[in-house]
Parts: C-alpha cells; structure tokens; sequence
C-alpha cells in the first residue's frame, strides 16, 4: 500500500522551534524513515504572517523540484484594485496540478479570513464545491458549530479538518452522520482509543484520511495507530493512502 | 535474525521480541473519553505486543479515589498478570491518603503511587507521608506534570533521593528542556514519554540528552491510542536497544520487576 500524507508543511516560518524540520530534504528524509510515498503540502510562511500568493507560489516552486510533493494552496482575501483574485487562485492551483485549499492552518496566530461565514467567503467554498477541491480546515479550537454551518451551506463541499482530539468523537459523530461529505484525518492528534476499529463500526473508512501534521509532528505513531488496527487491510490501505489519492483524482479544475 | 523494531510498527507486527512494560496507563472513562471495555484493551495490549500494563483509574483522578482503586485491584483480578496497580491519592484529602495506602498496598497487585497536579504543590508537606511511604516500601510514584512546570515534583525527588520519580508527559506542550534539565541533575526523577502527540525530534533529543535508563514510557489508553504511543517510539530514531529500554527494561527496573517472569513467551534480554 502507498502511504500518502495529506497534512505536512514545508519551508522556513519564523516561530520554529530549534529542533523542528522545515527544509525539504529533511521532511523527505522523515517521509523515508516512515516509508510516506508522497505529501500534499503547503507553505510554512503562512504560519507566521505569510502573504497567501507568495506562500502559494514558493509551494509550487517546491512541488516542482521534488516530485514527492503534491501542493496545496492557502486561502487569501484581497479586497484591493490589481490584487489577486479567487479566478487567480483556481488558475495557478490548475497549472500547477495543485489538489486542495487550505482554509485554516494549524499552529499560526493568523487565520485565513476574519470570519468563514458564507458571506465572507461563500464563492470560494462553491468554487471547491463546484470543482470538489479538497477543503482543509485545522479544527482545534473552533467551536464545532461552525463546521455544521458550511457543511449545511455547502453540502458538496469535501470538508477535512485537522487537529480534531482524542476526546473529539462527542461533536465529530453526530457532526460525521450528518454532512456525508465531510471527513476527517487523523492528525494531529486523532487518536482516541479504539480508533479507528471503533470508528469504522459507525462510518465507513473513506471518511478518515492519514495525514501527519508534519512538520511539527512525526507520521511514525499515526502510522502505527492505523496499521494495528483491528480493521481490514482494504480499510488501512483506504485510511493512509487510498482516501486522498481518490479525492485527488475527483478535483476538476 | 531479528527484525528492526521499527518495522514492527510499519507492519502492525505484534512485538514479540522483548517484553513490553506500560508505565502509565488507565482504566475507567474520562471528560470526552470513553473508555473501551477491559476486554477490547486487553485485545489491543495482544494485537501490539505490550505485556503488562500499570494502571490507575481516572475515576480516582477525578476525586474518588478509594473507589478507583478498587476498580483497579478488580481488573488485575479479572485479567492476571495483565495489569499492575498504581494507588491514587490526593492531597486534596490529606487525611484519608495514609489509610488509603495501607488499604491498597496489602493487596500485592499494587506496584506504585499516582498523584495528579491539582490541589497542593508536590514538594508541600502534605506529600511528605506519602514519599515517606513509598521510601519505606520501595515504590516509585507517578505525578502528572505539563507544560515543563513540574509544580514541586522535582523538589519533591530532591529531598527524596531514595523514591524514584516519575515526572509523566515529559516534553508535553512541546517543553522538552525543563524536563531534561530536572532529569540531569536527579539520578531518582525518570521521564515518562506519555504524551498525546507526536513533537517532531523530540523523543530523539530527550533520549540523546537523558539516555534510555532514565526514560520510561506509557500509553496513556483508554484516554488515547495505545498503538499510536507505541508507534512513537519504534519509529524514533533511536536504536533498538534504547527502545527496548525505554519500552520496558527501565521501567521493570524502577518497579522492581523480573521482565523475564512478565512475559516468559518473550524473549527477554537478561
């Protein structure tokens, strides 16, 4: 089976701790070591006040020199005249055989938009709709409301949050057996005990995806929960790769 | 010849090379957690390889102690062999943690104490029983810890060099050099690498610093993943002996323990 990690960072941010990763041979040296075939990524730079069309043009350049990384773009907000627009977005994620939209990314002060109200940014979510672009949002510390609210806006829209925790299955449920099209990876942290046997007992497995959290988070342990799973060999190979490739092939830019 | 460890973990292979020691897990639910039932745990302890667990109840965490130790001497009689005992007191109650420790520790299956950060600091008076206590009947004690703020444990280690400490979730909140530094400079304060998520590098750079005979390791189940913890550390890049230290052979040391007699399927280092 093919390990694809669909949640892993790259390039230099300015909050790194000393002992973190963040250059590409040392991500794929860990991609190696865990025997992770392939990385959707996006940019580090927006985890500290990064500009969104910069951060999108320096993860496609990356993409372009190591054919292990498939990138993903970061949502930006430009109100100005001459300033990058939503076509703008879609076109270079097009030409650069980008495959998902991060709208919130994990570990960073700043978020993609004030608000993720269907005011606000309505036309990019029925745009991935439309297109079925892949839609990252790190969960941590948004009330689960707000999941419940664009995925009943938008009810084709494939929604994957990150960061949901272990004790996370209280709203994840209830949220999971409503809006059939949202799902949910494991990292990073994802592990209540039991999962994902517990898990697949209630939702088939195309609705977990593996993804690391790299670079702030090693794939070994998310690995390791998946492969000792009392779950069959079919739903693993589903969960750590198979997810992600399928949802990849659908995007119609 | 033997298989890297670390592909045990690639392959959900069932570690049955060397015995593995939990030093720090639960039973009983918790806030958001529900726990699986014993059974499933025991399953999952046989799917991954982990021998004997030492748990606490998180019913005791959550204040009523006397009856979470009673939850646990009831899953070491239900499943024998498969679990050891911590007895949880709290100094919240400094009355009752005395009698609770004569209660519990006539029943052998207890190996250790677990105290939880709430209440007094853990260097107040109110624990010096407690430590004197373990000191007389040779049983390391557990304390939750978080964030690199050790609220006293450290200072408790320092005035008891005899107790060995166990400062659990070492590096948690991504704070890896308090820990370090504490276990450095006291021989008795041992790291417990339980811990939810997964810092890149840090097992590595706590090991590389503190060395594998001052590391124990725990998964923390039923509040998370036991496999997802033992991945952590056969992935590390760290070699195996220093795994196979971290996984058990220390923490057997500071329970007092045979590994050998733990698991004699296994084939334990001697």
């Amino acid at each position: 089976m093919e390990i694809l990690d669909c949640f892993c960072g790259v390039g230099d941010w300015a909050t790194k701790d000393p002992i973190l990763p963040s250059r590409t041979d040392e991500i794929v040296r860990l991609m190696d070591h865990c025997g992770v075939a392939k990385a959707l990524v996006y940019h580090n730079a927006m985890k500290f006040c990064g500009w969104a069309p910069d951060a999108n043009r320096q993860i496609v350049e990356i993409c372009q020199k190591n054919p292990r990384f498939i990138p993903a773009f970061v949502m930006g907000l430009h109100p100005h005249d001459g300033e990058t627009t939503l076509g703008d977005y879609l076109a270079a994620l097009k030409a650069s055989k980008g495959k998902a939209i991060w709208l919130r990314l994990p570990a960073t002060p700043y978020r993609q938009a004030r608000s993720y109200a269907s005011w606000l940014i309505g036309d990019w979510l029925r745009a991935c709709s439309e297109k079925r672009i892949p839609v990252f949002f790190h969960a941590e510390d948004d009330d689960p409301t707000l999941f419940h609210t664009l995925c009943s806006e938008f009810p084709e829209l494939r929604l994957i949050l990150t960061g949901v925790q272990y004790a996370g299955d209280s709203y994840l449920y209830p949220l999971l057996k409503q809006h059939r099209q949202l799902r949910v990876c494991l990292g990073h942290m994802y592990i209540p005990s039991g999962c994902p046997g517990r898990f697949l007992k209630h939702f088939k497995a195309d609705r977990l995806l593996f993804g690391s959290g790299l670079p702030e988070f090693s794939p070994g342990g998310m690995i390791a929960h998946v492969q000792y799973a009392d779950i069959p060999d079919a739903d693993k190979a589903r969960i750590l790769g198979g997810n992600l490739q399928e949802l990849m092939q659908e995007v119609r830019l | 010849m033997s298989l890297p460890l670390i592909e045990y973990a690639r392959q959900g292979k069932t570690v049955d090379a060397f015995p593995i020691l939990d030093a720090h897990a639960h039973i009983y639910h918790m806030a958001g957690c529900d726990a699986l039932p014993l059974e499933d745990q025991v399953r999952e302890m046989d799917r991954t390889g982990i021998d004997v667990v030492a748990v606490s109840s998180t019913l005791a965490l959550a204040a009523d102690f006397s009856r979470g130790n009673d939850l646990v001497a009831d899953a070491a009689r239900r499943f024998p062999g498969r679990f050891l005992g911590y007895c949880h007191v709290s100094a919240v109650y400094p009355d009752r943690m005395l009698p609770e420790l004569e209660r519990c520790f006539a029943n052998p299956i207890f190996r250790g104490i677990k105290v939880y950060q709430v209440g007094p600091m853990y260097d107040c008076p109110a624990y010096d029983s407690v430590w004197a206590f373990a000191k007389a009947h040779r049983l390391p004690v557990l304390a939750h810890t978080w964030g690199g703020n050790m609220t006293g444990f450290d200072k408790a280690a320092e005035k008891n060099p005899e107790v060995n400490f166990l400062a659990a979730h070492a590096g948690s909140g991504f704070a890896y050099q308090p820990y370090i530094d504490a276990a450095k400079r006291l021989p008795n304060f041992y790291l417990d690498l339980t811990y939810s998520r997964e810092h890149t590098n840090m097992i590595e750079t706590i090991v590389d610093a503190v060395g594998p005979d001052q590391i124990v390791w725990g998964s923390d189940t039923p509040i998370f993943s036991m496999a997802h913890q033992l991945g952590k550390v056969l992935f590390a890049r760290i070699s195996d002996e220093a795994k196979r230290k971290i996984l058990g052979e220390t923490a057997a040391r500071v329970f007092g323990l045979d590994l050998k007699a733990l698991a004699p399927h296994k084939g334990a280092k001697a």
